[in-house]
């Protein structure tokens, strides 16, 4: 019986430790799909936000990457064409892994190049249900991931943050897709255990080999309201020059990027 | 007049209000395929209604009312292979000062040449420089009746026309910027807003009490900068005319002297913060030695600032503002009024704290300048809500303190007003 305990914690153990690298792998590789496809990309975008009265508000806007390391710091162009309040502003991002990033807004109506100080990354993405995490990624360090358990599609994971004061969920839950790796459901949950945020994947499309997020929703359960986020024309590998993510591009946006490929 | 711009700006939002549709359509009828194919050509613009009121009385003036307009912004842009086309204007039925207004916001031609340059020719709107709300290299045209008025913040900058050359190199950046006659601010003219004569020893206004000879030189400005990891350094040089008539020629016509400035200015990030630091040498052509009681002294400007997010969502600067005027003994020996001219170091803090909620729908905005040298302040308070993408509401103040009359906030304390601005954007 005893020796039965013993074999049984010795598996147990063996298992834990096989499950922890396994964690990092699927967290490592669930990173890499949702934010770093190909080593540059750009897509059209287009979001809806719908409060709980229905009232829609829309945004729209081209989204140019690219990464100077797999996993690592990135560079972002954001051109926004609709509503018109906001048409021609542009946000210039130099993302950084291991400190606070650069970010910079241009105001085309004063001709206004606004550099802009580091800000709470779990808000408001341009008044959208998405945070500007759920963007341009959260840090895989920043929480304990844990394999729950897994079947024939998905990997099922729960993530508690290291720092809970610095966010407002207690803890969040993801599928990951085992074939793509994209988390195709993401469910935050507050301290009474109550789901009350859902990021869902709608539609993935094989864009030049990389599994791609075309249409996603983020679901606010407390106020009822929810944004819906459609890409279209993403390509990836473009051969973007390093000098398309300079302040230049703030006041002449680089048009042959902007427009389709 | 302005009710029925109202009464049309509701009936052209109509159909905002007719629409409705389920979550299931949301994917397919609502977004439509009209973002399938961009249009190189493309129209925007709003129509808005203001009003401001002074919060106290201005005997000089029989109205107090200080913005009561209807207008209509419009923009056109066409987008070529090798150039843009950008045309914005406003036309307003100003019923404050009378009578249907045009100002052609935008009028240029944007293209790039030899890869590394960017030209805009035409009419356009510049800025440069790191501060907020507060201008020390950037000598472009502003507009403080706009500001003090109510307008929207984006008016606080006025169009000029120019030629802006700006080329990209390894080692640095040059921006060139041609005003062949020169564009002075829309300045405090007496005509929407009193304000204090010196020489008078007096508040004047109520019509257009400043009309100058208007300048014929051209402006040239310049901006070298470059960013190092993050670092954002500039040199700027300028060669003009003080923006504001602040001179009085030989004949007793206010003018606008000749100036130079020469500055540099530093940002970057520090700590989850923002950090920029500005300075400027203004250079009096016209009173170089500061012994013309008509004309402004140099001066040096100096303006360290600050700025982060407080907490989620709540965004906090602060700045610390230095005008040092040069030759300030010469200036005391030769001024006709010596008790109305102001210290020789005047200092400035500005604070801004600004809060989004309701997932950015609201945003609570309050801009404080304070003088602790003249003993004055301005307050801009205001509150913004968007309705959706057609409709925004803002109401706002401007409040102006000061112990005396002549001190550059305190002269306006009769033109501390309360504003409301409706607009309808399309």
């Amino acid at each position: 019986m005893k020796t039965i305990l013993m074999i049984l914690m010795f598996v147990s153990a063996m298992s834990n430790a096989a499950s922890g690298t396994d964690v990092a792998m699927i967290i490592e590789r669930a990173n890499l799909a949702s934010f770093y496809a190909g080593d540059d990309g750009r897509s059209d975008a287009r979001m809806i936000i719908v409060d709980a009265k229905d009232n829609k508000q829309m945004r729209q806007f081209v989204i140019l990457r690219k990464d100077l390391e797999d996993g690592g710091d990135q560079r972002f162009l954001v051109v926004f064409s609709r509503p018109s309040d906001v048409k021609n502003t542009v946000f210039l991002v130099h993302k950084k892994v291991a400190e606070e990033d650069d970010r910079w807004l241009y105001l085309p109506a004063l001709d206004l190049e606004k550099r802009i100080s580091a800000s709470d990354n779990r808000t408001s993405f341009v008044g959208s249900d998405f945070f500007y995490e759920d963007v341009s990624g959260r840090n895989t360090g920043y929480d304990e991931h844990q394999l729950v358990k897994e079947d024939e599609q998905y990997f099922y994971l729960t993530s508690t943050p290291k720092d809970p004061d610095s966010v407002e969920f207690a803890e969040y839950s993801m599928h990951i897709d085992k074939a793509t790796f994209l988390p195709m459901l993401i469910e935050y949950r507050d301290q009474q255990g109550d789901v009350y945020r859902r990021v869902e994947v709608v539609e993935v499309a094989d864009v030049q080999g990389h599994a791609t997020v075309m249409k996603s929703k983020v679901s606010n359960l407390k106020t009822g309201g929810y944004t819906l986020l459609e890409f279209r024309r993403p390509a990836y590998d473009l051969g973007m020059e390093d000098d398309v993510f300079t302040i230049r591009s703030l006041r002449n946006p680089p048009k042959n990027w902007l427009n389709a490929q | 007049m302005i009710r029925t711009g109202l009464w049309l700006m509701l009936w052209l939002a109509q159909p905002v209000w007719g629409q409705s549709s389920t979550a299931e359509d949301d994917w397919d009828d609502d977004w439509g395929d009209d973002w399938g194919e961009a249009s190189p050509v493309s129209h925007s613009g709003f129509l808005e209604w203001a009003q401001a009121h002074r919060i106290s009385t201005d005997d000089i003036f029989s109205d107090q009312r200080v913005l009561s307009e209807g207008r209509w912004h419009h923009a056109f842009d066409y987008e070529h292979e090798d150039f843009d086309f950008n045309w914005s204007h406003d036309v307003y039925l100003d019923d404050v000062l009378g009578g249907l207004q045009l100002d052609l916001r935008e009028l240029n031609f944007q293209f790039s040449l030899f890869g590394q340059t960017d030209v805009v020719l035409g009419r356009q709107i510049t800025t440069w420089g790191t501060g907020d709300l507060l201008f020390i290299n950037d000598q472009f045209p502003k507009d403080w009746q706009s500001f003090f008025a109510g307008r929207d913040d984006n008016y606080l900058k006025a169009p000029a026309d120019a030629i802006r050359i700006t080329s990209y190199f390894e080692a640095l950046n040059i921006d060139w910027v041609l005003t062949p006659t020169a564009e002075p601010d829309r300045f405090i003219n007496g005509e929407r807003f009193s304000l204090f004569f010196p020489l008078a020893g007096s508040q004047v206004g109520g019509r257009e009490v400043i009309n100058p000879v208007n300048p014929r030189q051209p402006e040239y400005a310049v901006r070298l900068f470059k960013n190092i990891q993050g670092h954002q350094l500039a040199l700027y040089g300028y060669h003009g005319i003080e923006k504001s008539p602040n001179g009085i020629n030989a004949a007793g016509e206010p003018f606008f002297p000749r100036k130079n400035v020469w500055g540099a200015s530093w940002q970057s990030t520090v700590g989850a913060g923002l950090v920029n630091l500005e300075l400027g040498r203004h250079v009096a052509l016209d009173d170089s030695t500061g012994n013309q009681p008509l004309i402004a002294n140099g001066q040096w400007r100096l303006l360290l600032g600050y700025e982060r997010e407080l907490v989620k969502n709540l965004n906090w600067g602060m700045q610390y503002y230095l005008e040092k005027t040069t030759d300030y003994q010469q200036l005391m020996d030769h001024s006709l009024a010596p008790e109305f001219e102001p210290a020789e170091n005047r200092h400035v803090m500005t604070s801004r704290f600004t809060y989004r909620a309701m997932q950015e729908k609201l945003t609570w905005s309050l801009f404080v300048f304070y003088s602790p040298t003249d003993d004055d302040s301005y307050w801009r308070p205001s509150v913004n809500y968007r309705h959706n993408d057609q409709w925004q509401m803002t109401l706002g103040g401007s409040v102006f303190t000061g112990q005396q009359a002549n001190t550059f906030f305190g002269q306006f304390e009769d033109a501390s007003q309360a504003y409301v601005r409706l607009r309808f954007q399309y």
